[in-house]
């Protein structure tokens, strides 16, 4: 098994990939196999998913369809990328199948429309002081009122440490888009997030 | 002015530290003339900053176990709650309903006390027919049908249902 691995990985830079071993069990029909590659990853995926949704419910919605979807995608899993990259980019795509179905009428319905007029910063003026559970509220909040594919870079970046690199092949746009999308993001972010800032606010 | 857009991508670099020496340099020289994009660096990095400080949601007790029920097909209880299911297999009874009251045939006329006497059925819609075709089957008594609509499994065709019941005539 090593020695297989070490063959794929010929000649090119990478570390193995650690959940290769159970990947292939798992492809196999291990389920518990898989129930430990849901214990892995199962703190970073939830943990996007409350980042790109802002909602526990529909994070808990966006993980779970991720995990099911790479569990029967698994036969289809060559190793190109690490699993973990693979599983972003699961996550991704079924983020985005959620956005383009949601319409606007459902969220007119829900009052969503009217919740995107709340600025986070009018929701908590100490913001400083407030505790771990409200700072990423405030954070997730914030993360809302941006366009889609631009959080989803900032957060790919900012908040799960992905390289650029990694970043364009989760999104599948080119390295100079990612680059301009974080960009944009993090401006649409600037005054939303200016109350949690360590810096005197920047005047407007 | 017109380079502020093309620092972009140099500016997400330099807040990230990941910018090389070359790129540096032409950063640096754009930020000695332009206070805007200054400004604007320090903000992707406050920003920047923010962001990784987010605490991590914690994942909801039970996940994983969420996770593998939804892996295990029939496990669950909800594919019955689903009415689509069941209730189809239904559907072929108030039709047949309206059509004897269409008909004129009073539904007291049926014998409910003698046993489902299964007729040879006639080829009006071919071996092949869904079960709730049995509605148009001329001569069936409507317990007959009541029995398909109970007891037919989904892509049961007309000819397996009536096999099935053969020796209940």
């Amino acid at each position: 098994m090593p020695a297989a691995a070490l063959d794929l990985a010929g000649g090119h830079a990478w570390v193995m990939d650690p959940d290769l071993a159970l990947v292939r069990a798992a492809a196999g029909g291990d389920e518990a196999a898989f129930a430990e590659l849901v214990r892995r990853h199962q703190r970073r995926v939830f943990n996007l998913a409350r980042a790109l949704t802002g909602s526990e419910d529909e994070a808990e919605d966006l993980a779970q369809e991720t995990f099911i979807r790479a569990f029967r995608g698994l036969p289809r899993f060559r190793g190109d990328s690490a699993f973990a990259t693979w599983l972003y980019r699961i996550a991704v795509n079924v983020f985005r199948s959620r956005r383009s179905r949601k319409s606007l009428w459902p969220r007119l319905w829900s009052g969503e429309a009217d919740r995107r007029h709340v600025r986070p910063a009018d929701a908590s003026p100490a913001a400083d002081q407030e505790s771990d559970l409200m700072r990423r509220d405030l954070i997730d909040k914030a993360l809302a009122e941006v366009p889609p594919d631009l959080r989803l870079a900032v957060t790919l970046r900012d908040i799960e440490g992905l390289e650029y690199r990694e970043i364009a092949e989760v999104t599948g746009v080119p390295i100079g888009t990612v680059m301009s999308r974080i960009f944009r993001g993090r401006q649409r972010l600037r005054a939303s997030l200016a109350v949690l800032m360590n810096r005197p606010r920047l005047s407007h | 002015m017109s380079d502020c857009q093309d620092v972009a991508a140099l500016m997400v670099q330099e807040a990230d530290g990941t910018i090389e020496a070359a790129a540096q340099g032409r950063l640096m020289a754009h930020l000695r003339e332009c206070s805007a994009c200054r400004e604007e660096l320090e903000a992707q990095r406050a920003v920047r900053e923010v962001l990784r400080s987010r605490p991590a949601a914690p994942v909801p007790a039970g996940f994983e176990h969420r996770v593998a029920r939804r892996l295990r097909p029939g496990s669950s209880w909800l594919p019955i709650a689903d009415w689509r299911r069941w209730t189809l297999a239904l559907s072929p009874l108030p039709v047949l309903l309206l059509v004897l009251r269409l008909g004129g045939v009073s539904v007291e006329d049926s014998s409910a006390s003698t046993p489902i006497r299964w007729q040879a059925w006639e080829e009006a819609t071919g071996p092949d027919a869904p079960v709730s075709s049995i509605v148009w089957q001329p001569g069936m008594t409507e317990e007959s049908i009541f029995v398909a609509a109970l007891t037919a499994r989904p892509r049961e065709t007309l000819q397996d249902f009536f096999e099935k019941h053969a020796n209940e005539r």
